[in-house]
């Protein structure tokens, strides 16, 4: 029995969400997991205070270790990042991100759909220079401390995994519940209702890692590769395109997360996805 | 450019980018910062959940 490529992909989301949130045990308790996987960086965005997380998320460690009093940037993280994106790019968030797993269900509530418009996508890159990188550095308290602004204003992944879980379990958390809160929510709420009408929102417009990965599509192993001998201009693959791009003009483009609908949908087989320039087409696997 | 120089370039650069992500994270980790990751990631971080 063949496997089709969308199929293959769905249940390797669905295994490295499981594997990235195994103690969903915790969640009733309220209590985190608090073992040696934690030293580990997950590969995609899932919040370190979800109690059923396994691994530490990227971007928190990033702004815990940069805005420290000790280090004024994580070597760790950002070598992690980088390898993972040099060999995979942005796969990495069409595959194994927890998150984005979350973002593609919620765009299978029946709604208009709709595409992203271009400029919104540049977002993420002021995200990640401003929240992630300059603020945890630069802005401190006389502790020499530097806040993880993404996290704290921003992140809809902590206040969808961490924040609602914690506070149904912690009475003395939802104690101090403020207008920190009410903002986080205000944002989750914008980027569920962006992720019912437009396929992978958050991936799009904010999220400062899908940033760093897309960076390094340019370069990354695992590719899109377009035949223009063989394409037939049909725009099929541009059509189908979840992140609103066209495979055929930028097959390197930041918001190509490799998920191969484009090799699925084009005719002539003219797309490939893979390490090599020329990789089996689905029709072949 | 060719389809296999264009591979072969970028075959380089991804090498050259993982020696110095390999290099970043031994750095990384002989210089303590793991245990900051996992200190942070064990601890209920305030700021993540929305209380700051």
């Amino acid at each position: 029995m063949k496997i089709s490529q969308d199929i293959r992909r769905r249940i390797i989301q669905i295994a490295a969400f499981g594997f990235s949130n195994s103690y969903i045990g915790n969640i009733p308790g309220g209590r985190l997991y608090k073992g040696s996987w934690k030293n580990f960086c997950n590969p995609g965005i899932n919040c370190y205070s979800c109690p059923a997380a396994r691994l530490s998320c990227p971007i928190g460690a990033m702004q815990a270790v940069g805005g420290s009093a000790k280090f004024s940037v994580s070597f760790y993280v950002l070598g992690f990042v980088l390898a993972l994106g040099v060999v995979f790019g942005r796969a990495v968030c069409g595959f194994v991100c927890p998150f984005g797993l979350i973002q593609e269900l919620l765009h299978k509530i029946p709604s208009p759909k709709k595409r992203i418009y271009k400029p919104l996508t540049y977002i993420k890159y002021v995200v990640l220079a401003v929240f992630v990188i300059l603020m945890p550095a630069l802005v401190t308290d006389k502790f020499g401390l530097g806040a993880p602004a993404f996290c704290e204003y921003i992140c809809p992944a902590g206040t969808l995994e961490g924040g609602i879980p914690l506070m149904l379990t912690h009475p003395e958390l939802r104690a101090q519940l403020g207008a920190l809160f009410s903002l986080k929510a205000a944002i989750l709420a914008v980027t569920i209702i962006g992720c019912i009408l437009c396929c992978r929102f958050f991936c799009k417009v904010m999220c400062p890692l899908g940033a760093i990965y897309g960076l390094l599509n340019k370069v990354s192993l695992y590719r899109v590769h377009v035949d223009r001998k063989v394409c037939v201009s049909c725009s099929k693959c541009r059509d189908i395109c979840p992140m609103d791009i066209d495979p055929v003009a930028k097959p390197d483009s930041a918001e190509c997360i490799r998920c191969g609908r484009c090799t699925a949908a084009c005719p002539v087989k003219a797309i490939t996805v893979g390490f090599k320039g020329k990789e089996k087409g689905p029709s072949e696997i | 450019m060719s389809d296999n120089r264009e591979l072969k370039t970028r075959i380089i650069i991804a090498i050259i980018l993982l020696v110095i992500s390999a290099g970043l994270m031994t750095a990384g980790v002989m210089r303590g910062e793991v245990f900051a990751v996992f200190t942070k990631a064990v601890h209920i971080c305030l700021e993540c959940i929305g209380l700051g």
